[in-house]
């Protein structure tokens, strides 16, 4: 038996054996390995935020190509309104009756500018004329021209224009030629030659017979030993890749893209035509009969992260939280900084201290500001496609939204907290795909339609069902 | 272990910053490696590099139920045998010569050699001597094993080993009375 005590001495001298590379051979390495992945992901969030971001500067430049007035620049006195005959409607309560005071009155009178844009033609003198009005109190103001002053400060909107430049460079370093390589116990390299040939018969001539019968028994045990090892760790893995599957994924939602209301899915009258009021009195006053418009796209965007896990091979659920930003924008008449109370139905009033009246010189944008948990049912088109279509319900709750609702009694377009749904549903539909399905991090974008199932503002107010189209990215944080 | 752990999966992500890391961990004494079976520090960087690249490429095969070092050392040496066969320079004196069975020495002198000077006395050995006298006295491989790695029998890997460690104590012992050391033997 050989004493193994020199090859133990140089073993343990040889653990010890170290040298420092030179710098350049980390460079080298580095050279040769694939390029991190993060700017990968660099590339598609930019990609993402140029297409979104040039879809909206569009979109925006389409609704800001008619006149815009600054809002609370166009104070007009409440004369108009009088004029108009909605306060002798009774649908608009006297002043006298809300609390206000002369002192108050006077101060708004005195700020009677108006853009004479929104004055329909023919109406300018009946405009003018000074008018007096009996208050229930007994006494009598005077308002001044309301259209001496020129308060047109529309400013027009420089068209904005952006490039978006990326520069993307793709690698496709060489990687197959490794994968395969046994780095454990190599016993692909046969390369005897023919002299190589020659030493083995020689020496192995030289053996003893039953040397080699153990190296072979022993092989031969080993092999089976590996063989059977393999495949219990196959079972594992596959075992194990299965409840991988199975498990909750989470990630990060962006999306962006365009917003409107609709009376309902399949109506395309304006949402302001629906909206209720008092049918009693004449609306004809001082305006004319001023139809609502209609509301414009707006730009739309959200935030979120969201959950999600495989029912089997093509079904997956997911949820989320995700903060919605909803804008549109509807074009108005000029603000009135006035009290007013305002007669929805029987039961519904609003006491609003400023409005819009019907016109179209102003683009007001609705903003609302929500919150939503989205139950989503995702079906993979087949198991190894990267296309899915996904739909499904999610509740929304409404954190803050200054949006209008039209009263076609009075023609004024008024704002007040009470009026909104705080709680309701959406229907999703949207289809999308994955983007480096292999990674450990794909990437998921798509298309994804939004309808408010439930309206935005309460029944007595009219209804706005949210509508909105965005393009979605999804980045998971785990696979 | 955990943080080797941690920092295999950042590795996996391809994260530069931990590959570096890793590298650094493990860079010198791989470098030990690779230079043990090479004629030149500079050969040995080339392993090295060749070597880490495939590490980092094969990192997803480390199955983690044994050391991360012992699994990169494997890789450094296949690497090493790699460069041996398809370098010029290396490649006649890898043929391994036609020998008859050495017999077995018993000697086992005592090693008072500082670890660079032993490695030199290695790496001086032939290529086909030194290379098997690595793999089995260093890395502990089988001369079954060292038979398939290198394509030759095991009977052949025995001769070659028995010789070069022969020859190896000749040299030790000439360096002992060339620097006028005392003997050492041990019994």
């Amino acid at each position: 038996m050989q004493n193994r005590e020199f090859e133990k001495q140089v073993q343990g001298k040889m653990e010890e054996l170290k040298f420092t590379p030179a710098d350049a051979v980390w460079d080298k390495v580095e050279a040769g390995l694939p390029e991190e992945k993060k700017r990968r992901w660099l590339i598609f969030v930019l990609l993402f935020a140029a297409v979104t971001g040039g879809l909206l500067i569009w979109m925006n430049n389409n609704n800001t190509a008619g006149k815009k007035q600054p809002l609370g620049a166009t104070d007009v006195s409440s004369n108009n309104l009088r004029d108009s005959g909605i306060l002798n409607t009774g649908l608009v309560k006297p002043l006298s009756d809300t609390g206000f005071t002369k002192a108050k009155s006077d101060e708004i009178l005195n700020t009677d500018n108006i853009d004479p844009a929104y004055k329909p033609a023919g109406k300018k003198a009946q405009s003018s004329a000074l008018t007096r009005m009996k208050i229930k109190n007994g006494e009598t103001w005077t308002a001044d021209d309301d259209i001496a002053n020129d308060g047109s400060d529309v400013k027009n909107h420089q068209l904005l224009r952006t490039k978006a430049m990326s520069k993307i460079k793709v690698k496709n370093p060489e990687q197959n030629d490794l994968q395969n390589e046994n780095t454990t116990a190599p016993q692909n390299e046969v390369t005897a030659s023919a002299k190589t040939n020659d030493v083995m018969d020689s020496d192995t001539a030289s053996l003893k017979k039953e040397d080699r019968t153990v190296a072979k028994q022993q092989l031969e045990k080993d092999t089976a030993t590996i063989n059977k090892k393999d495949t219990a760790e196959f079972v594992k893995q596959k075992s194990q890749a299965t409840s991988s599957q199975k498990k909750w994924r989470y990630g990060i939602e962006l999306a962006a893209g365009t917003a409107n209301i609709k009376s309902s899915l399949f109506d395309n009258t304006s949402v302001y035509a629906n909206a209720l009021g008092s049918s009693g009195g004449s609306t004809a006053g001082a305006f004319g009969n001023t139809a609502p418009n209609k509301p414009n796209s707006g730009l739309a965007f959200g935030i979120g992260i969201y959950a999600q896990k495989n029912i089997n091979e093509r079904w997956k659920f997911k949820t989320g939280i995700s903060y919605l930003f909803q804008s549109y924008i509807i074009k108005v008449g000029s603000k009135v900084d006035s009290v007013a109370n305002f007669s929805f139905d029987i039961n519904k009033s609003i006491a609003a201290s400023s409005y819009y009246r019907s016109g179209s010189n102003v683009s007001y944008k609705n903003k609302s500001h929500l919150l939503e948990i989205p139950l989503l049912f995702q079906y993979r088109f087949s198991k190894t496609s990267p296309f899915y279509a996904e739909a499904g319900p999610g509740v929304v709750y409404l954190l803050q939204s200054n949006a209008l609702v039209y009263n076609s009694s009075s023609q004024a377009y008024v704002s007040d907290k009470n009026i909104y749904n705080k709680l309701s549903m959406v229907v999703n539909a949207g289809i999308g795909t994955t983007l480096a399905q292999r990674s450990r991090t794909p990437l998921t974008v798509g298309f994804m339609f939004k309808y408010g199932a439930g309206s935005l503002v309460k029944s007595s107010f009219g209804k706005q069902h949210l509508v909105n189209t965005l393009l979605y990215l999804r980045l998971p944080l785990k696979k | 272990m955990e943080q080797d752990l941690q920092l295999i999966k950042d590795c996996l992500k391809n994260n530069r910053a931990s590959q570096k890391q890793l590298y650094n961990q493990y860079a010198e004494v791989m470098l030990g490696v690779c230079y043990r079976y090479t004629k030149s520090v500079v050969d040995a960087e080339d392993v090295l590099q060749e070597g880490f690249i495939r590490v980092f490429k094969n990192l997803h095969q480390y199955r983690q139920d044994g050391e991360l070092g012992a699994w990169i050392r494997r890789i450094m040496v296949t690497t090493a045998l790699n460069f041996l066969k398809r370098n010029a320079k290396y490649q006649n004196d890898l043929a391994f010569e036609k020998l008859d069975l050495h017999p077995v020495t018993d000697e086992n002198p005592e090693i008072l050699l500082n670890t660079k000077e032993l490695a030199s006395l290695i790496q001086q050995l032939p290529t086909g001597y030194q290379t098997i006298f690595n793999l089995h006295a260093v890395e502990g491989y089988s001369h079954v094993e060292i038979g398939e790695l290198l394509g030759i029998t095991d009977g052949t890997s025995r001769s070659q080993y028995a010789r070069a460690r022969a020859l190896l104590l000749t040299w030790i012992k000439k360096y002992y009375s060339d620097n006028k050391l005392q003997h050492y033997a041990k019994p």
